[in-house]
């Protein structure tokens, strides 16, 4: 009940004309970052933080957190729409989502995007308000061996990302895990692969990568076809964006499964939506009856990771309000403008501001219904936006990554970055190896390698603490199943084809 | 190894060298103009860390004083020195400055197997900005002692040592740490994270006993009580945190060690700008409330002048220099 009486100070903060103001600035803002290629919410918000400095505290943070959910509601929708992913986290929605844009479904692709980022959302809020200091107390006891374990498991989990060749798709896992070592060692700071750049000491940018295997290579594949008549042919009715009562109850359970997950990876510490969205979209896959589906416009391969990065955009703000630590670089830059206001986030925040908390809060659940609102009818104008000739849409496209992707390190390295791994990202698609493994073994390798050998120091060199710890022993129990379930069902499914050939064969002779 | 404490001690505070600073408003032989148009001031460092919101706070007053805008351009990465590399090489006309850190000045010549700029000739120093020491820092619920001899006590008894953590191989909490744990003879193992956002859930959940960490990120963390400062690397008592001692006063001499933070122009700007620049950033700084800004940030505001910068990079030098040794840091 003390909830329910904060929650009501929170509303009667987050409710003044002002603040209403500066959150319906905020999502809008958000939302169109989002949709942009590369601009992100680091951009966006780096910039704006000058104009912080001359509102009250609370109404600087609800603005920037307003950005930074509103963008991860619009990121989908260029990846939807053009193959063009416009946050990392949604980079997933292209597998599924632009398949589904080529049929003719990109309406009914963009609605249940937008109602799965508000159910993703909406729960996550729940479970922010209710849960938040005992999530962060379970966030708590994850030791850098519970992290290896259950990124080994997400690993494996990913093998099932890939959809052609399985030989290809391991190949690309590994292939992101070797870009993922260019850097600076953490445990010794050895520089690897670096050549003497001194741009490449902090690794290659993520973004660079996604926008240019996706985005830029989408752009060149684009130069042989003639017209894009066959989507500018669609007519755009409200009926044809509305989804039908099968995609509905297709969505229902991937949106539960995917907050479930989105809000659980959220509250980790630097674990983050990217990560929360792959392994969704990886469940959803293990789950589903016809995994065949996935990767040509299957509707839960859209819901699923939607939902679980909207939830995981709403649960980061676990570690950041109750404890005062960043779970990713926007987080960071969050805590800033609250310090530069002279608020030091930390434990006491709840405590210390409750108007600001829970003033906070109370305009999460106001900025996704605006949200909403302002989602479903922007969705006939992206769609239009399909109509737009190649001609024009795409050298801006290209100008708009270049952009986006230059101001988040204002390094033009990072630009020359995007446009090499375009053509790698051509030459990928021309020889039909998918750009997904390769994105989560690279986000996944250096996280994994740095918790091993974190887990190692601590530990002494011990291997017992990967079994010793529950929460690492159950997440390579789980991994162990997985491995050999697939092991499995692969020799079930040889020595049934095999059995197959024989019958053939006896039928024959 | 000892560090001189006198040496540390010098310019700490920037008050007493008001007197050595020209007005703001005297004409200053024919760069009377400068600012004439918008300063571009070059962060090192990523949009949201310590170093960035203290040249946010000073680059808003400068404007507004200078009536030009003090635009903030964040160049991050390779542990400041891409940053310091844009400063070094930018024309010296005024019109590009950036906060260098004690890294900058005086440590990764030492660290680093390259740099592509040369901290003695190719930056040159405005002003002292802010300084803030290290705290070394427990998880309350992890370790029982309650002042810094009892730690030591303790920490030399655990068994198979102890482990501290800190935001990364040649930062100035690994340094200092390493030493800490070399002078007292404590069995320790260094473990680098990510930053203070990944060492603290670290110290929380058991996995590393102590870090001396920055202190800016750990003041709320220590105010809930799920932390213990056990004392500070300032010389004197910090105003925050009153009632933790230094760490002379609870029984590590010569242990003065404190992050601080120069602004800088790149070597070759005309010396009258130089000064003029200096003279309003002590302007803006002196303050009491920009003072109590900096505090509640975490950090000490500084000024002074531009020798007095240099002459504090050159003489802590050969200290760290013995420190990056004695810890085995070494990146190439």
């Amino acid at each position: 009940m003390e909830v329910l009486g904060m929650l009501g100070m929170g509303f009667a903060t987050a409710l003044t004309p002002e603040n209403l103001f500066y959150c319906f600035l905020g999502v809008f803002l958000g939302t169109f970052i989002g949709v942009l290629p590369g601009i992100g919410a680091l951009a966006t918000i780096s910039m704006l933080l000058p104009l912080t400095f001359h509102v009250p505290a609370t109404t600087a943070i609800i603005m920037l957190a307003g950005i930074y959910y509103g963008a991860s509601y619009g990121g989908s929708t260029a990846s939807i729409l053009l193959n063009l992913p416009g946050t990392p986290s949604a980079a997933v929605a292209c597998l599924d989502g632009y398949p589904m844009a080529k049929q003719g479904r990109a309406g009914v692709a963009l609605f249940m995007t937008t109602i799965a980022s508000f159910v993703g959302a909406s729960l996550g809020i729940v479970i922010l308000t209710l849960f938040a200091p005992k999530l962060s107390e379970v966030a708590l006891s994850f030791g850098p061996a519970d992290y290896f374990a259950m990124m080994l498991l997400g690993l494996v989990a990913a093998a099932t990302l890939a959809q052609g060749s399985p030989a290809k798709g391991i190949a690309m896992v590994l292939f992101g895990l070797c870009l993922g070592m260019v850097g600076t060692d953490v445990q010794t700071g050895q520089q690897r692969f670096t050549f003497d750049v001194p741009y490449l000491s902090d690794g290659v940018s993520l973004v660079a990568i996604a926008m240019g295997i996706f985005g830029v290579a989408e752009v060149i594949g684009s130069i042989g076809r003639v017209t894009n008549a066959e989507v500018a042919a669609q007519k755009i009715t409200m009926r044809s964006m509305m989804p039908t009562k099968a995609d509905w109850k297709a969505s229902w359970k991937p949106m539960l499964r995917g907050t479930g997950v989105g809000s659980f990876f959220g509250a980790l510490p630097g674990a983050g939506g990217t990560i929360a969205s792959f392994m969704s979209y990886a469940v959803e896959k293990k789950v589903a009856k016809d995994p065949s589906r996935f990767g040509k416009g299957a509707i839960e391969g859209i819901t699923a990771p939607e939902s679980a990065n909207n939830a995981a955009a709403q649960t980061a703000f676990i570690p950041t309000l109750t404890l005062g630590i960043p779970g990713d670089s926007v987080m960071a830059l969050m805590l800033g403008a609250l310090i530069i206001q002279g608020i030091q986030p930390g434990p006491r925040l709840m405590t210390e501001y409750p108007e600001l908390f829970w003033g906070l809060i109370a305009s999460f659940w106001l900025g996704n219904i605006m949200l909403l609102i302002l989602n479903i009818p922007l969705i006939g104008l992206w769609v239009r936006m399909l109509r737009i000739p190649y001609s024009i849409l795409y050298p801006a496209i290209l100008l708009f990554i270049c952009i986006g992707v230059f101001s988040i390190n204002n390094s033009y390295f990072d630009v020359l970055v995007v446009m090499a791994f375009g053509v790698l990202g051509y030459v990928m698609i021309k020889l039909k190896f998918e750009p997904a493994p390769l994105l989560l073994g690279f986000i996944l390798g250096p996280l994994m390698e740095e918790h091993l050998r974190r887990a190692m120091l601590l530990s002494r060199g011990d291997l017992a603490v990967f079994y010793e710890r529950p929460i690492s022993a159950s997440f390579l129990g789980v991994t162990a199943i997985l491995l050999l379930w697939a092991i499995y069902a692969s020799i079930r499914g040889v020595s049934a084809a095999s059995r197959l050939r024989a019958q053939a064969k006896a039928a024959e002779g | 190894m000892t560090i001189s404490r006198r040496a540390l001690l010098g310019t700490t505070l920037g008050a007493p060298f008001a007197a050595t600073l020209p007005p703001l408003a005297s004409p200053a032989l024919g760069q009377s103009q400068w600012p004439a148009r918008p300063v571009r001031v070059i962060v090192p460092w990523p949009p949201g860390g310590s170093t960035d919101v203290l040249a946010r706070l000073v680059a808003e007053q400068l404007s507004q004083k200078l009536g030009q805008p003090f635009v903030i351009e964040n160049r991050p990465g390779a542990g400041g020195n891409i940053g310091h590399d844009q400063i070094a090489k930018s024309t010296p006309d005024g019109y590009t400055m950036g906060p260098v850190t004690v890294g900058g000045w005086s440590i990764n010549q030492y660290l680093y197997a390259r740099l592509p700029y040369d901290p003695e000739k190719d930056i040159s120093p405005i002003s002292m900005h802010w300084e803030l020491p290290n705290v070394l820092a427990v998880p309350t619920a992890h370790v029982p002692a309650t002042n810094l001899q009892d730690f030591i006590t303790w920490a030399k008894t655990k068994q198979g040592g102890v482990n501290y953590g800190s935001p990364g191989v040649g930062t100035t909490p690994h340094l200092s740490g390493s030493m800490f744990i070399n002078r007292l003879g404590i069995e320790g193992v260094h473990v680098p994270f990510r930053g203070a956002a990944q060492t603290i859930p670290a110290l929380l959940g058991g996995d590393i006993t102590f870090a001396l960490d920055n202190l800016a990120s750990y003041v709320p963390i220590i105010a809930s009580g799920q932390m213990r400062a056990l004392a500070v690397t300032s010389a004197e008592r910090w105003p925050t945190l009153p009632d933790v001692p230094t760490m002379a006063e609870a029984g590590v001499p010569d242990f003065v060690v404190t992050s601080w933070c120069a602004m800088a122009f790149p070597a070759g700007v005309p010396s009258a700008i130089t000064q003029r620049a200096a003279a309003a950033i002590k302007e803006v700084s002196e303050t009491q409330a920009m003072q109590e800004r900096f505090l509640r940030t975490g950090a000490r505001a500084l000024y002074g002048t531009p020798e007095q910068a240099a002459e504090r990079a050159a003489r802590e030098r050969p200290m760290w220099r013995e420190v990056v040794r004695i810890s085995g840091a070494r990146l190439e």
